[in-house]
C-alpha cells in the first residue's frame, strides 16, 4: 500500500512537470493554428486599429515566419530599414524559446542575407549570416519599430522588400 | 495490474491538472521589484530559466527577447498593492529611462490589447510628452480624461506592461525609483 502511495505522488510530479514542459509546444501549435498560414512563408502584420487590436505589442509591426527545415534550408534576404530606431530579426525554437537575435550591425551594405539551417551551412559566405536552428521547426520574428503612424507606409515598403526562399536539400 | 494502470493514469492526469491550476493562478513574471508592485523576469533566453518560468512566460508573453534587448515589467496592482480595476482612475508617473525606446502598454486580464474608440493602446517615448527632468504623467480610466489619457477596459481588471528596449548598463541592478509609480486617484 505504501509503495503505491509513493508511486502515485511520483507520477503526480511527473504529470506536473510534463504539463509545464509541454505547455510551450502547445502554445506554439495553437499560435500557428490561429494565424492559419503556411509554413515557410512571410506573414506581415499591421498596426493595431480599433477594429483589429489583436497584436501582442503595439510598439512594433511584425513579419512572422513559421519555419520548417524538413525539406531544406531557408534563405532570407531583404533591405535593412535605415529610417527606423529599431529593427531586429529574432529566432525561436519550436517551443517558442528564443535562441538568436540579428540586428542591423550584424550585416553590411544596407541589406540582410541569412541562411537558416539545422547544421552549419558551408554555402554561407561573405555577408551572409548562417543561423543554426536547434529544432527542425520554429519561428522567425522581424520587429519594425513603429513610433508613429507616419512610419507605417515605410515599414510596409520594407516588408515588401523581404524575401524567403527554400533551398531544397537536393539542390 | 489493471489497478496499477488506472492509478498511474489518474496520478498523471492529476499532475497535469495541478500544473494547469498553478499556471492559471500565477500571473505576470516571477520576480517582484522591491518597494513596487512591478514584476519582471530577467532569465529570458538564459539556461538558468526554470521549466516553470518558461511555461509562465509563454502564457504571459510568448516570443520574448532577452534582457540585453528589452526588459519587460508587468504590474496588476497599484502602489498600495490593490488590484488595478477599470472602475477606478489611476495616475501613472515616472521619469523617462535613459534609452531611445520605451513604452507602457495596457492589456486586459487575458493579456490582450483593450479595444477603444481612439485606438490608443500605449504611450511611448514619442507619444508621451515629457516635462522637466524627463518626468511624465498620464491617467488610466474608463472615462475620457484631459491630458495624457490611456483608456481602461469597460470592466474588470487590467495589467500594464513597461518595456525598456536596449537598456543601458546602468539600468542594472534595477532600482525601484526607475519604475513608474501607480497611484489610485
Amino acid at each position: 500500500m505504501r509503495s503505491r502511495v509513493i508511486l502515485f505522488f511520483l507520477l503526480v510530479g511527473l504529470g506536473y512537470w510534463t504539463f509545464l514542459y509541454a505547455y510551450p509546444y502547445v502554445v506554439q501549435m495553437a499560435f500557428e493554428l490561429k494565424i492559419g498560414k503556411e509554413r515557410n512563408t512571410l506573414i506581415h502584420s499591421k498596426l493595431p486599429s480599433p477594429s483589429t487590436p489583436d497584436t501582442p505589442n503595439p510598439d512594433f509591426i511584425y513579419t512572422l515566419v513559421f519555419y520548417d527545415l524538413s525539406n531544406g534550408n531557408l534563405h532570407l534576404t531583404g533591405k535593412i530599414p535605415d529610417g527606423l530606431d529599431y529593427f531586429s530579426i529574432a529566432f525561436y525554437q519550436s517551443n517558442t524559446f528564443f535562441y538568436q537575435l540579428l540586428k542591423p550591425q550584424d550585416f553590411k551594405e544596407g541589406h540582410f542575407e541569412v541562411i537558416l539551417s539545422e547544421m552549419h551551412d558551408t554555402k554561407a559566405t561573405g555577408n551572409m549570416v548562417n543561423v543554426v536552428s536547434p529544432s527542425k521547426t520554429g519561428t522567425i520574428i522581424f520587429r519594425y519599430l513603429c513610433k508613429s503612424k507616419r512610419d507605417t507606409n515605410y515599414i510596409s515598403e520594407m516588408q515588401k522588400k523581404s524575401f524567403l526562399t527554400l533551398v531544397r536539400n537536393d539542390e | 495490474m489493471k489497478n496499477i494502470f488506472w492509478l498511474a493514469l489518474v496520478a498523471l492526469v492529476a499532475g497535469g491538472i495541478l500544473g494547469f491550476t498553478v499556471l492559471s493562478f500565477r500571473s505576470l513574471a516571477p520576480n517582484t521589484i522591491a518597494e513596487t508592485s512591478w514584476k519582471t523576469n530577467l532569465q529570458i533566453g538564459m539556461s538558468s530559466e526554470s521549466v516553470f518560468q518558461k511555461a509562465l512566460r509563454t502564457k504571459v508573453g510568448v516570443f520574448a527577447l532577452p534582457k540585453e534587448e528589452v526588459v519587460y515589467f508587468m504590474v496588476d496592482k497599484d502602489d498600495e498593492g490593490n488590484s488595478l480595476n477599470a472602475d477606478d482612475k489611476y495616475e501613472i508617473t515616472g521619469v523617462a529611462p535613459d534609452t531611445k525606446i520605451w513604452s507602457i502598454t495596457l492589456y486586459n486580464n487575458q493579456y490582450r490589447l483593450v479595444q477603444n474608440s481612439i485606438g490608443r493602446y500605449h504611450f511611448n517615448a514619442t507619444t508621451l510628452q515629457v516635462g522637466q527632468g524627463e518626468a511624465y504623467s498620464f491617467t488610466v480610466s474608463r472615462e475620457k480624461s484631459i491630458g495624457n489619457w490611456l483608456p481602461a477596459p469597460e470592466q474588470g481588471g487590467f495589467v500594464l506592461c513597461y518595456r525598456v528596449y536596449q537598456p543601458p548598463a546602468l539600468f542594472f541592478p534595477i532600482q525601484p525609483r526607475s519604475l513608474p509609480r501607480i497611484r489610485k486617484l
